[in-house]
């Protein structure tokens, strides 16, 4: 493996058996999930990880295969089954993976850094400098990344090799992060927020340029009620990828919790924008206009996420009450009408119908 | 002064995430000042249909199960109805699960409801 380098606080190399109760734990319990949901490629992603941290690798292996198998497109499968594969030394299946990936997606930057790193540990320099140029091309923030470890001179690679050695040193650390991450995820569900963020937060110091990270911790702040970090981790995510929609509807809702409801529906609007077909963000586009007094907006957000779902029930609800609001008894009773034809026992709303037929002869 | 109903609607949604509650599977919605809670109600953990019995000791066993995780459910149903309600601005709270509803004041599955009724 001619110059093969261990970098960072966890590096690639040799990943410790056993592992913390912790990751054991949830190993189980996510085992056990995917035997119940064993057509989710989620979790057997999840479970790859965990055996990764475990050092079991050949179940890895397994999981990583069987998560490519229901999706063949799932990058980050794809490149956790590579470094698993760099891991265990098999560097020709690993090549032959990687290289296929990128053949898919050639502008994936991340990728062609993998790649690079990759071609650097097993001496094939040529072909490492070719990516790595490339990851660049794609990506400016890893021209920062090769300045800082010295081998990135004058807007080019440096030729020696001493430099080359410094590029492989560069820690191929994305499986250890993203186990960090979704780590922090499964226990802030499980309703653990100090210890979820302190595996996210892990994550970052591995790779904090990953933008899902900080949406992940912006999500645990918001679940705890702290509003400004998650504010601040979602500010974060957005500059880092601008076309995120759900960090734009995620930092509406932030902000929506902190009561600052025009900060909120600048944002919820930048969601809809990016996801015009998400019924749901235009139903909250239109709480938001309904919430600002403007009914004529909050009406034509309903009526297209309608058009998206017409058996959604919450925006067919809000419709006929923002006509009668209006006075327009007609529509409203039409918006009401219909929704008893999907559910003929919502008592709420037959209420609301025999109200209108009272109030007024149409 | 305005509205609130997005403000409500943010504060419901952060109740669910932080609870054990499946909330992919819930639709929020507001409607001045009245919280609806609709689609399937799950709990994290909780699989409906992950027992089964091999023998008659076996269905015992499972019945009590089946027996604890309902309660849990209706517990977990009863609390996060308190909870919403708690939500600063919140007049009412209209649940519209297609497997749970709210009979005589108890909790129960929607087939449970329907085999009592009359004429099913």
């Amino acid at each position: 493996m001619g110059h093969c380098q261990r970098g960072g606080k966890e590096g690639t190399g040799t990943l410790r058996a056993g592992g913390s109760i912790l990751y054991q734990r949830i190993f189980r319990e996510i085992e056990r999930s995917v035997q119940l949901h064993p057509g989710y490629a989620d979790l057997h992603n999840q479970l790859g990880l965990l055996s990764m941290k475990l050092g079991r690798l050949k179940k890895a292996e397994n999981a990583f295969r069987q998560a490519l198998r229901l999706n063949p497109n799932y990058r980050e499968a794809t490149l956790n089954l590579g470094l698993l594969y760099v891991e265990m030394r098999r560097f020709k299946q690993g090549e032959q993976l990687l290289l296929a990936a990128v053949k898919k997606v050639p502008g994936d930057g991340l990728l062609r850094h993998i790649l690079g790193v990759f071609f650097l540990q097993t001496g094939r320099q040529k072909a490492a400098v070719r990516h790595i140029r490339k990851a660049i091309q794609l990506d400016s923030r890893y021209a920062e990344l090769y300045r800082r470890s010295g081998a990135w001179k004058r807007g080019t690679v440096c030729h020696d090799r001493k430099s080359e050695e410094r590029i492989g040193r560069i820690p191929l650390n994305y499986h250890h992060a993203h186990l960090h991450s979704f780590v922090g995820l499964y226990l802030s569900r499980e309703g653990r927020p100090r210890r979820a963020i302190r595996e996210i937060r892990k994550a970052l110091e591995l790779k904090s340029d990953e933008w899902l990270f900080h949406a992940h911790l912006g999500f645990v702040y918001y679940q705890e009620g702290h509003y400004r970090k998650a504010v601040q981790e979602y500010t974060r995510t957005l500059k880092m990828n601008p076309s995120y929609g759900m960090g734009f509807a995620n930092l509406s809702y932030v902000y929506g919790a902190m009561g600052r409801t025009r900060e909120a529906l600048k944002h919820m609007k930048r969601a809809v924008t990016i996801n015009p077909r998400f019924a749901d963000l235009r139903y909250n586009l239109a709480l938001l206009y309904s919430d600002h007094r403007r009914p004529r907006e909050a009406v034509a957000e309903l009526k297209k996420a309608l058009r998206i779902n017409p058996n959604y029930i919450l925006a067919r609800i809000y419709l006929g009450v923002l006509f009668e609001e209006q006075m327009r008894w007609k529509e409203a009773r039409r918006e009401y009408e219909k929704i008893l034809r999907i559910t003929p026992e919502d008592t709420h709303v037959r209420q609301r119908l025999e109200r209108i037929s009272r109030t007024v002869r149409i | 002064m305005l509205n609130q109903d997005f403000v409500i609607q943010s504060n419901v949604r952060r109740l669910l995430v932080r609870s054990s509650i499946d909330y992919t599977r819930i639709d929020i919605g507001t409607v001045r000042g009245v919280v609806y809670l609709g689609g399937v109600f799950r709990m994290s953990g909780i699989n409906p249909n992950r027992h089964e019995a091999r023998d008659e000791s076996a269905m015992k066993d499972v019945a009590t199960f089946v027996k604890r995780q309902h309660e849990m459910v209706a517990r977990t149903l009863s609390t996060l109805e308190r909870r919403v309600k708690g939500v600063p601005g919140v007049l009412d709270v209209v649940f519209q699960f297609s497997n749970w509803k709210k009979e005589k004041g108890q909790w129960v599955t929607v087939k449970e409801a329907e085999r009592k009724e009359p004429g099913h």
